[in-house]
């Protein structure tokens, strides 16, 4: 999997996105301020930076123009939510800017469609002997094709993209629908139980009382 | 019609030339005219009546310029005028009538072709007949002579108009260009006034104008200067309130969100997140109550009443005494006793903070004196740590909100970088003074100047 530079003072806020992220198996280093950033982000161990904008002496907008050159796609962490503050931030280059507070599957989320951008993620998802492929489009099973259609294949995607994570119906409607679509969560649970019929997913593709599903690890894996 | 001063002055002044001159120059020569025409009228007269005394007969021809002939009361001629000399026929027995009829001397000019002819009659009585006894002389020159001089005295004024008026005009632009200097220098300036500056020089007039101009482009950078500093200062507040509000949340919200979505949580995760999210919280309760105290300091008018210092400073050692304990700090109280009027519970606040400040700056162990006494009607009170201390650039910034010397340092210590912000807000209300003097490794003084006695029994209360 990937690995994450976090550029963050707070170490509350530091160690909450390192969880996240390793949660979804990414590997993550921290840096409390902008100092040995340069340095760190030109090692090319690194494939995404997180950096936050209000940093202790040199802040994540002076940062950006010196990271700019590395070839590292950054994402922004910040708190101001000012449309002025987030075009200043995209214009320098950054890939994303992601406004504090965040939940934790925006979060991995919006690193997830970065890191698709640059190529970091093979297109290939496995589950158990399910493979996804997201450039052709394509589900199988044992080998053998599976016809789904092109919101269910979405819908598949982003639960293989968080096993063993639980989605909440609200989630699943924004990752597949988009921000704007005024659908029912209704919706998402007919495209579930289309899901568990066509890929005998019954028992792994559980529903969370109160919250939403969850794709869990097979057994025995 | 948009014309420039020296376009306008130029015009005026050519209008002018032309009009007072125009009328001066036909005066002129009108009257040079007129004095030349009465000149020969007067020469044609005497000479014409020498003739008559001389008893010219009708056959006379001679002795005149234009020669004299006797004319009958018909106005036929005895003897023909010299032809390019013979004014209209009948403008001349029309004349020649009339002078029959007069008692005296008749002059008259008459036109003949492009000539012109002054002719003197008078009426003579010659062998019972009545004669009119004309003399004529040829003025032609004398007209001539005005038309030449009018041409001229025109052509002259003409140029001399132009002359005058495009000096004027030069002069009045030369006089007025640095006024576009002046326009120039404003124009470029329209993005604000910080830049402008105009040398100050020409006439006394534009002088006083740069000079205006300079000093109110002074006061508006001043005043942009201020309000920008008041909008910054918000700005900063702003950002970092968002700052300081949404750290803690943003860790609440992922730690939380993280034990809700994950399948498993190990119990050394389910410690790390919970300790997180209780940290935080505090965090944010911390900050919250701060924020109270600082909008009710800043919303309310404070409660005046006397008090004692020493039953004051009592009670915030005892609200201080667990934080001392914990960390061994010694509180040495000393100073004279005095009653003053204050804000019990704000003062208090403020004595807290002040104390906690410098508990917050010292190691284990160390003394913390707050030192008070009476000086010209004020008290004095002192808050003196043995603590780490600031520098200059850090004793600046100490009371702007949101600011910590030390992040980390403060956080962990319950910080939100209020403290001295509501501290100076109580201070304010006062109308006391608060000055702060540091030397890094040596420690930090916190000085209060508090008035005993209040100018005005309750203070006004704000707006709203």
């Amino acid at each position: 999997m990937a690995d994450i530079l976090i550029i963050e003072d707070d170490a509350h806020v530091a160690l909450t996105v390192q969880a996240t992220l390793a949660m979804a198996g990414y590997g993550c280093d921290i840096l409390p301020d902008g100092r040995d950033a340069v340095a760190r982000a030109a090692s090319g161990k690194y494939d995404l930076l997180l950096l936050d904008v209000m940093l202790p002496g040199e802040d994540g907008f002076a940062l950006m123009e010196k990271l700019r050159d590395c070839g590292v796609p950054v994402i922004f962490l910040t708190a101001r939510q000012d449309v002025l503050d987030k075009v200043s931030g995209l214009r320098l280059g950054a890939e994303d800017y992601i406004v504090k507070p965040f939940e934790a599957l925006e979060l991995l989320a919006r690193i997830e469609v970065v890191l698709r951008r640059y190529h970091k993620l093979s297109g290939v998802l496995t589950y158990g002997d399910l493979r996804a492929d997201t450039e052709k489009h394509e589900v199988t099973e044992r080998g053998e094709p599976v016809a789904l259609t092109p919101k269910e294949f979405d819908m598949l995607v982003f639960l293989m993209q968080h096993v063993d994570v639980a989605v909440t119906r609200e989630q699943l409607l924004q990752a597949v629908w988009g921000y704007n679509f005024m659908g029912e969560t209704r919706t998402v649970d007919m495209h579930i139980r289309q899901l568990r019929k066509k890929l005998h997913l019954s028992n792994e593709l559980v529903t969370i009382p109160k919250l939403g599903y969850r794709l869990e690890s097979r057994r025995g894996q | 019609m948009k014309l420039y001063t020296w376009q306008r002055l130029f015009l005026g002044v050519l209008a002018f030339c032309l009009v007072a001159g125009g009328i001066a120059a036909v005066l002129l020569v009108q009257s040079a005219f007129s004095a030349s025409l009465a000149r020969e009228e007067a020469l044609a007269v005497s000479m014409h009546a020498e003739a008559v005394a001389a008893g010219a007969s009708p056959s006379d021809g001679d002795g005149f310029f234009g020669g004299s002939r006797l004319y009958g009361e018909g106005g036929a001629p005895s003897e023909p005028l010299p032809s390019e000399l013979s004014p209209d026929d009948e403008a001349l027995s029309a004349f020649v009538s009339e002078v029959t009829q007069a008692e005296g001397c008749l002059v008259r000019v008459e036109p003949a072709g492009d000539a012109r002819l002054l002719l003197v009659g008078s009426p003579i009585t010659r062998g019972g007949q009545l004669y009119a006894f004309l003399s004529v002389r040829d003025v032609t020159p004398l007209y001539e002579n005005r038309h030449s001089l009018s041409v001229r005295a025109l052509t002259a004024l003409l140029l001399g108009s132009f002359a005058v008026a495009a000096a004027a005009g030069a002069v009045c632009a030369l006089l007025l260009r640095p006024l576009s200097g002046v326009n120039r220098a404003l124009r470029r300036s329209t993005s604000g006034p910080q830049e402008l500056h105009l040398p100050e020089r020409g006439g006394q007039e534009l002088r006083a104008l740069t000079v205006s101009v300079n000093s109110m482009a002074q006061a508006t950078a001043e005043q942009t200067r201020l309000l920008q500093e008041t909008a910054d200062s918000r700005k900063r507040f702003a950002d970092s309130m968002a700052h300081e509000m949404k750290t803690p949340l943003t860790s609440i919200l992922c730690m939380a969100d993280l034990l809700r979505i994950k399948r498993s949580v190990t119990e050394s995760e389910r410690l790390e997140y919970a300790g997180v999210i209780v940290e935080e919280a505090k965090r944010m309760r911390a900050l919250s109550s701060k924020l109270l105290t600082l909008a009710s300091a800043d919303g309310t008018s404070p409660d005046f009443r006397e008090c004692l210092l020493s039953e004051l400073l009592e009670e915030v050692r005892a609200a201080m005494q667990p934080i001392l304990d914990r960390r061994s700090l010694r509180l040495t109280l000393a100073g004279e006793d005095v009653t003053l009027s204050v804000d019990r519970q704000l003062f208090q606040t403020l004595l807290i903070n002040l104390i906690d400040n410098a508990a917050k700056a010292s190691a284990d162990g160390q003394q913390i004196l707050l030192y008070h006494t009476v000086q010209d009607g004020n008290l004095l009170l002192a808050v003196i740590d043995e603590g780490i201390g600031m520098t200059e650039a850090e004793v600046r910034r100490a009371t702007e909100a949101f600011w910590m010397a030390d992040k980390s340092r403060s956080r962990k210590e319950g910080g939100a970088g209020l403290g001295l912000t509501l501290c100076s807000e109580i201070v304010k209300l006062h109308d006391a003074a608060m000055t702060i003097t540091s030397e890094p490794g040596k420690g930090t003084t916190v000085q209060l100047t508090v008035p005993l006695r209040r100018k005005a029994p309750v203070r006004e209360k704000k707006e709203g």
